[in-house]
């Protein structure tokens, strides 16, 4: 059985939690340190696959391109979003303006990637209650043809990997 | 508490009579027990400033030190006797209260020594200072005093020794007795200050003034000796040390405790202070600690030092770069020779064959690619080999397809390439190009590169070590060529989904025969390129080469008939002395130059048609009256006048006026035409412009003719001189004449005076002739000529006709005429 690999990126703003979830799920691992990514970083890591109804069984290799979080003062650039299959737009649960940032960056990824399927992680769940998490997602204004949105918590791995293979399975059903 | 305290050792004692101390130094425990009471006497003289409290103290003074401020409380104090006493109550509860101050400070303060020196100075100063002011007098009065305060009041009279005796109690408990001397001691001590209380309290009533201003001096005095630092050091000095010393040995850690803030400030302000002996003191210990260390926690050194080191490197480097070097070749000698050791090798090989083709076409190489030979010896060395090939998808990094070489360890494909195309991205991006694309097509690395060849949607990237040759190049291109020609369709490549088994077998193959076969193609290319040199010097050789080969033949040929025809002008005698200058060219020998005369223009002429007949001639030579050359005019006058001295009869000497352009020739010549000959051969020389002839007419003494009186055979002194012996010395310069002697007479009847008489005159000059050496045999006499001598008419005088004259004869015709 071939191994098929597919490329996809984490989009959001600073400090949403792009790295940390990354090695949450390929590393297993989480630490408090804020460190900033600089241009992009590629982490890799083979999932399984299997769909319920075929029994058809696929292995997937995500390579993740985490890209450098979206500044005020600076965007990314567009060329390492080019050829991903699906993206993972983070959002930090504790600071409103990422929520409200979502959206642009689902449009930023469309542009290059109009075929792309996206996934929105809400990060940081752990430090709100689960009320009001809830309460957040419910107020969320998103386009539509979102794969889905799932509060996260890279420190409690909560949901972690349930997005990743949920994306990835998307990615490999859709084969774009 | 203090087992160890030694009270009764005589030397304590002995010093604390000096110290006036009622301890012993050797005891701290006692020390302190004095301190406290010093501090005690500190306090009240602290509280002092209370008027009344001043009152009470002085009134049972014997506590208490009188204090130094205002006076005026004073007298009033102490005049308030009465008053004071009825205080002694409170007093007591003052005492209390001291003494639970004491207790407490005691607890809780470690360091009882502050208040110390302050006390202990006031009691010494007193001490020191007014017992000598004490005059017999005041003596009586003490033990008055002393008696009388005694028995007033035995329980009150001495609270500061009872104090004492009770603290010591306290302090020392079943010691008491042992101190008791001691105690004793502080109690005279503290009664002598009383004294001077007492005294001033006794006369207050009579002379209070003036001793009252004593005791103020006095106390001011003290009070200034009390912050006096010297005084103070003074004090505490001896028992310092042994003070410390006991500390220690008791509690070690509290001093510990003391210090250890202070240390590092010590040992700072210490080093500031005098580097040189805080060096010199650490010196001995610091290599001992370091190794210590070292041994001990190795990490911790090492952290220490670890950032420094590159800097010391540094330093040590450009402080002394061959201590250095010294010290690092073994190690690096060793690591480079190794690797130095295998490139030698190849290198040995390269060398030997040097001058084979390969050597020939190496240098080749390195000339036009402007390397040294050696540098590509070296690239030549380090084999290059592909180690890896991806094909990349160009948007999203994905391996579309890959290639690894299998004994080398697999690099991690999926990474490379994703960090691979986001370097790409990165580096077009921050490299603006202005509208044009531009793509990253190697990246170096110091023992391997990765070298890129891009299309439009996928690129390859290879992991190559070695300097990669021209035919890598051409066979990296030709590889994606033959890639995206053939497997580009339906968007395989394109829109690469990440599956690669959508990915044909021949891509990988492709991409195996960039690994096993990287340069496969430079061998036809190898072929190719010596040919192309080859054509471009055949190319060369018959544009260039041989018209040039036959230029130059021409160029020989003419040469050498140039050097035939300057040769051939030069040896002739007359052209010689004139610069012509034969030049070949095309088929034409051109002459130029200068000569005086059409003739010699001719004669050139004629000299190089002679030796290139089948060549045309241009004559150039221009004939002109050139600006003579003095020297060469100069020599050729004299070679003319040498080549006409040469003719017989000439004689002559010629002078060059350069000023004027004339010949001067002066002498004499025997012919006349002689002379025109000359004349005109002087005037043909160039650059000459008259010739001056001053020739006389008597060149050659054979012409002469001697000449005699009438009827005389007698010669004249003046003939023989001018005539005679230049005639014998030209017969001597011409061995080979012969001379013939002929008398004349004249025609008036001469001979009938004298017989023989034109004989015997030839005779007679024969004569003079053999005595001037000429031979007889050489000198022929006639019989004498009776006809005119030639020349002579009958209308000469006849002097002219009475002489002998000469006639050459050549010797082998003597009988000539």
């Amino acid at each position: 059985m071939t191994v098929i690999s597919k490329k996809m990126c984490m989009l959001g703003d600073f400090g949403v939690g792009k790295t940390s979830l990354i090695r949450r799920f390929v590393e297993r691992q989480f630490s408090d340190r804020y460190l900033s990514t600089v241009g992009v970083k590629i982490s890799r890591k083979t999932v399984h696959l299997k769909d319920v109804q075929t029994e058809k069984e696929q292995e997937l290799k995500l390579l993740i391109w985490d890209i450098e979080g979206h500044t005020k003062f600076k965007s990314i650039s567009p060329a390492y979003l080019q050829g991903s299959s699906g993206v993972l737009v983070v959002a930090d649960l504790t600071r409103q303006e990422t929520i409200d940032h979502l959206g642009d960056r689902i449009q930023e990824y469309r542009e290059i990637n109009p075929h792309g399927q996206v996934a929105i992680a809400l990060n940081k769940s752990d430090l709100l209650e689960e009320e009001e998490v809830l309460e957040m997602k419910n107020k969320l204004n998103l386009p539509e043809a979102i794969l889905g949105v799932y509060n996260t918590s890279a420190k409690t791995g909560n949901n972690v990997d349930t997005i990743f293979q949920e994306l990835a399975y998307k990615l490999w059903l859709t084969n774009c | 508490m203090s087992e160890n305290s030694s009270p009764q050792n005589p030397k304590a004692e002995a010093e604390a009579k000096t110290e006036s101390s009622p301890s012993s130094p050797q005891d701290p425990e006692q020390l302190e027990g004095l301190f406290n009471l010093m501090s005690d006497l500190q306090i009240a003289l602290a509280n002092s400033p209370n008027p009344s409290k001043q009152g009470n103290l002085t009134d049972k003074g014997k506590r208490k030190l009188p204090p130094p401020p205002p006076p005026p409380s004073l007298m009033k104090a102490r005049g308030s006797r009465q008053e004071a006493a009825g205080k002694r109550q409170e007093e007591g509860g003052d005492r209390e209260e001291l003494e639970e101050f004491l207790q407490t400070s005691e607890d809780d303060d470690p360091t009882p020594l502050p208040p110390l020196p302050s006390a202990l100075s006031e009691l010494e100063v007193s001490a020191q200072e007014q017992l000598p002011l004490a005059n017999p007098e005041d003596e009586g009065e003490i033990v008055e005093i002393q008696a009388e305060t005694i028995a007033e009041s035995p329980r009150e009279q001495f609270p500061s020794a009872k104090k004492s005796s009770s603290l010591s109690a306290w302090l020392y408990g079943e010691e008491v007795e042992e101190t008791e001397e001691t105690v004793e001691r502080l109690r005279l001590l503290l009664l002598d200050l009383l004294l001077e209380e007492n005294l001033s309290a006794n006369n207050s009533n009579q002379e209070a003034p003036s001793f009252n201003e004593a005791t103020q001096r006095q106390i001011a005095k003290i009070d200034r000796k009390l912050h006096d630092p010297a005084t103070l050091g003074k004090l505490i000095f001896p028992v310092f040390g042994e003070l410390l010393r006991r500390k220690i040995a008791q509690s070690p850690q509290e001093v510990i405790e003391i210090f250890v803030p202070l240390i590092a400030s010590i040992v700072e302000e210490r080093g500031r202070e005098d580097k040189a002996a805080m060096s010199k003191a650490l010196a001995g210990v610091i290599p001992g600690a370091l190794s210590k260390q070292i041994g001990d926690a190795p990490d911790e050194v090492i952290q220490a030092i670890a950032p420094a080191i590159g800097r010391s490197i540094k330093e040590q480097v450009r402080l002394d770069k061959d201590a250095m070097v010294d010290a690092l070749y073994p190690v690096i000698g060793n690591t480079i020779s190794k690797y130095m050791g295998e490139i030698i090798k190849s290198i040995n090989k390269q060398v030997e064959d040097a001058f084979s083709l390969q050597g020939i076409y190496r240098k080749f190489r390195a000339r036009i690619r402007g390397v040294s030979e050696a540098e590509l010896i070296l690239t030549q060395s380090v084999p290059f080999a592909v180690q890896a090939a991806f094909l990349i998808h160009k948007d999203s990094g994905l391996v579309i397809a890959e290639a690894q070489k299998a004994d080398a360890q697999a690099l991690e494909a999926d990474m490379m390439a994703g960090m691979l195309t986001a370097i790409r991205s990165f580096a077009s991006e921050c490299v603006p190009q202005d509208g044009k694309t531009s793509e990253l097509t190697e990246v170096d690395y110091e023992s391997f590169q990765i070298v890129m060849e891009v299309a439009g949607y996928c690129y390859i990237a290879t992991v190559t070590q070695g300097e990669p040759p021209a035919g890598f190049y051409t066979k990296l291109r030709n590889t994606l060529s033959a890639i995206i020609l053939n497997y580009s369709y339906g968007e395989l490549i394109d829109k690469y989904n990440g599956d690669p088994s959508m990915i044909p077998r021949a891509v990988y193959e492709l991409l195996e025969s960039l690994i096993n076969n990287p340069i496969e193609e430079v061998k036809t290319k190898k072929k190719r390129r010596p040919f192309g040199v080859l054509a471009i010097a055949l190319f060369l050789f018959i544009f260039v080469g041989i018209p040039w080969g036959f230029f130059t033949y021409r160029q020989q040929v003419a040469h050498g008939l140039e050097r035939q025809v300057m040769a051939a002008l030069l040896s002739n005698s007359e052209l010689a002395f004139y610069r012509i200058n034969a030049e070949a060219k095309r088929k034409t020998v051109i002459l130029n130059g200068q000569v005086p005369s059409d003739r010699l223009r001719q004669q050139a002429e004629n000299i190089a048609v002679s030796l290139a007949p089948s060549w045309q001639l241009r004559n150039e030579i221009v004939t002109v009256g050139l600006p003579t050359d003095p020297d060469r005019l100069r020599q050729e006058i004299q070679r003319q006048s040498l080549v006409f001295n040469q003719l017989p009869g000439v004689k002559i000497t010629v002078r060059y006026d350069e000023t004027k352009g004339n010949v001067i020739v002066e002498g004499g010549i025997s012919q006349n035409e002689n002379s025109e000959k000359i004349a005109e051969t002087f005037e043909k020389i160039p650059g000459v412009n008259s010739v001056l002839l001053t020739l006389n007419e008597r060149p050659v003494p054979s012409q002469e003719r001697i000449c005699f009186d009438r009827g005389g055979i007698t010669i004249a002194r003046q003939e023989i001189n001018n005539k005679l012996l230049p005639l014998a010395d030209y017969l001597k310069e011409n061995p080979d004449l012969k001379l013939r002697i002929i008398g004349h007479v004249d025609n008036s009847g001469e001979a009938q005076l004298t017989e023989d008489l034109a004989p015997r005159r030839a005779v007679v000059v024969r004569q003079v002739l053999r005595n001037a050496g000429i031979a007889s045999n050489r000198l022929e006499t006639t019989k004498g000529d009776l006809q005119l001598p030639p020349g002579v008419t009958q209308n000469d005088p006849l002097w002219v006709n009475r002489c002998v004259r000469f006639e050459e004869v050549k010797m082998a015709s003597t009988q000539a005429n």
